[in-house]
């Protein structure tokens, strides 16, 4: 168990040192001079040299390597191009809102999604089952922009329940947030809880055939036991492994729905470096992502071991 | 003690697909009593394990159309029984094991947890009872150092291990039937051997009944009482083993005897095995007549016309061909009645 454990932690190392030398090369990747990139357009001769200095551009690739890695480990991430901040700084300032809608869609989502793809296939070929399948497609296929769109009218300008935009942090009380909170995350749950509910009633359907499922009936248990008792442990691994690997979908989805609900948090930070061309910024927004991703990742690993005895080993 | 026998089918009919046009199973009748062995022999895809299936109440919701006129156990109408009373009695008064022991077992649970909720199931008791329960049943079977292998997982185990723990599972609540579907064909021979042991063991100690399924002869030598042959989803042979070995009155029972080798050391070879020419028909597709016309060596003109009604061969033995006495003893296989 713990050997399993050190060897799935070690396996990050690799993982992160990749994600790192990536990020530091798509600079250099991209067409053109990646000072004349960063100054602008507008930029005259002196200002990018003054800026190839400044970002040590003009030393040598592998040095330049050497050196961001050696500043990423002290936690400097470099400054903002565009308003002078240190990079880390601008992550910080916008990491809440985005921590909290990421965190609340997750539950909405696991506590939509998981009974209704194993109501679902427990009722496999029922009109129940019909809906939810359907259910699921529109979930998956309408884009989060046009569901934040239509939830804001009906809920927020019609009904007038909830606030149609904006964020109210923690610090100001955990209602007031999660009132601030819960428009963007139903938006966002839509297109995760589809995935998962898929995925859910496929493996429930697959475990439901499975010759134990007969022995557990011959010992005599009832349709509830079965479920929750033989049935459920065994689809952890598949339902777990698509939230893991469905994350960065919705770290995908946080963008837009923080610009559809115009919330400060990182995907907004995100867009915005990218449209200003604010590279340092990009480039840790990208890094701060990825460990959030392989961080989710190895806790999908982790968690195998409590569904299923042979991982253990 | 009344008249009835333990188990009672009668005509019982089994169809799958829309309106159960897909006759799985037709006109199934036998009985059979308290203690005693029956085996279901027949290829695959006969019917057999559906006949299994049916009297445990098995069938997946909805899928399966049971029809029969009586299907009765221990003085209970099983046909009158709904889902609630069906796992009442599941476990408790029948039980049942399977080919596949490792896919039989829950990957994901332990198997002093299994056990203990077949007998929770059905009894009231403190889990430290259970457990003792447990212990005992697993020693029962003969599982080496029980203790530890309460915290075991099924992988952890062998296939002979894991169908141990299948017995202890069935028996833990020391059900009145049994049925095996079967139960050794996943096996090692040297294991299968064991576990037939441990059955007839644990049948003559707890007066179990037992229907077996197998087309393995060698095995039905071994264990059975009765024998009832099925082929394309009727039985068309039953009676004692002893009968239906030395003197087969079915076409197909005379065809299966001779396509199963016999070792015995120290004597040569009997030749070379028969084996029955052509396939079983898809249940669409029956011949007119006896269902084994096209492939039976002793097909007659009236064989294809009518099937044929059951006919007593000698007491307690009944065959459905109107040519029973063509095949003769044709028995290449030793059985032993036991005393």
């Amino acid at each position: 168990m713990s050997n399993f454990v050190v060897r799935r932690l070690l396996s990050v190392i690799p993982i992160a040192f990749i994600v790192l030398i990536t990020v530091f090369l798509l600079l250099h990747i991209g067409p053109g001079d990646p000072a004349a990139l960063i100054a602008g357009e507008n930029a005259t001769r002196d200002q990018i040299e003054a800026i190839r200095e400044r970002l040590f551009l003009d030393r040598p690739l592998l040095e330049q390597l050497f050196l961001y890695l050696s500043n990423v480990a002290h936690l400097d991430l470099g400054q903002s191009v565009y308003s002078g901040f240190p990079v880390l700084k601008l992550i910080l300032q916008r990491v809440e809102p985005t921590a909290v809608l990421a965190v609340s869609t997750l539950i909405l989502s696991v506590l939509i999604a998981v009974p209704m793809g194993v109501w679902g296939a427990w009722r496999a070929g029922s009109a129940i089952d019909t809906f939810l399948i359907v259910a699921s497609v529109v979930g998956f296929s309408v884009p989060v922009f046009v569901i934040g769109y239509v939830l804001v009218d009906l809920f927020a300008l019609r009904a007038g329940w909830l606030p149609v935009q904006g964020y109210k942090p923690l610090s100001s009380g955990f209602w007031n947030c999660l009132r601030s909170i819960t428009l963007p995350s139903i938006t966002l749950s839509f297109l995760f809880s589809a995935l998962v509910a898929r995925i859910t009633r496929a493996t429930m359907l697959e475990v439901l055939a499975e010759d134990y499922i007969r022995t557990a009936r011959a010992k005599g248990a009832n349709n509830r036991r079965i479920l929750i008792v033989h049935a459920l442990k065994n689809i952890g691994v598949p339902v777990v492994t698509v939230i893991g690997t469905s994350f960065a979908a919705l770290l995908g989805g946080v963008v837009i729905t923080e610009s559809v609900f115009n919330i400060p948090g990182m995907g907004r930070l995100t867009v915005d470096a990218i449209l200003t061309r604010d590279y340092p910024v990009v480039q840790g927004v990208l890094i701060v992502f990825s460990f959030v991703l392989i961080a989710v990742n190895l806790l999908v690993d982790l968690s195998y071991a409590l569904f299923d005895p042979r991982v253990r080993q | 003690m009344t008249g009835e026998p333990f188990l009672s089918i009668r005509n019982l009919t089994v169809g799958f697909g829309a309106g159960g046009a897909i006759r799985a199973v037709r006109d199934v009748s036998f009985d059979l009593e308290a203690g005693k062995t029956l085996c279901l022999v027949g290829e695959s895809g006969s019917g057999k394990s559906v006949t299994a299936t049916s009297i445990m109440g098995l069938h997946k919701p909805g899928s399966a159309h049971v029809e029969a006129a009586t299907m009765r156990l221990d003085g209970i109408n099983l046909l009158e029984c709904d889902e609630r009373e069906m796992s009442r009695l599941r476990g408790s008064l029948m039980a049942m094991i399977f080919q596949d022991p490792m896919s039989s077992l829950n990957p994901a649970l332990t198997i002093g947890f299994q056990l203990r909720e077949a007998l929770l199931l059905h009894e009231k008791m403190s889990t430290r009872a259970a457990n003792a329960r447990v212990m005992e049943v697993l020693q029962r079977v003969r599982i080496p150092d029980a203790a530890r292998r309460m915290s075991a997982y099924p992988h952890q185990l062998s296939g002979g291990m894991r169908q141990r723990i299948m017995i202890a599972m069935a028996l833990i609540c020391r059900p009145r039937l049994l049925i095996a579907d079967e139960p050794t064909t996943a096996l090692d021979v040297t294991v299968q051997a064991q576990i037939l042991w441990l059955l007839s063991e644990l049948q003559r100690e707890f007066g179990t009944a037992i229907i077996f399924i197998t087309h393995d002869l060698g095995v039905v030598a071994e264990i059975a009482d009765d024998v009832a042959v099925m082929y394309a989803g009727s039985l068309v042979e039953r009676g004692p083993v002893h009968a239906i070995f030395e003197n087969p009155a079915h076409g197909y029972t005379a065809g299966l005897l001779r396509a199963t080798a016999e070792f015995v050391p120290g004597e040569p070879s009997r030749g070379r095995l028969e084996e029955i020419p052509g396939n079983v028909p898809s249940f669409s597709m029956l011949p007119q007549g006896c269902s084994f016309v096209e492939r039976c060596r002793f097909a007659v003109d009236s064989c294809h016309r009518r099937t044929p009604d059951w006919r007593d061969v000698t007491f307690g033995h009944a065959s459905r061909c109107d040519q029973p006495v063509a095949y003769g003893p044709t028995a290449n296989l030793t059985v032993e009645v036991s005393a």
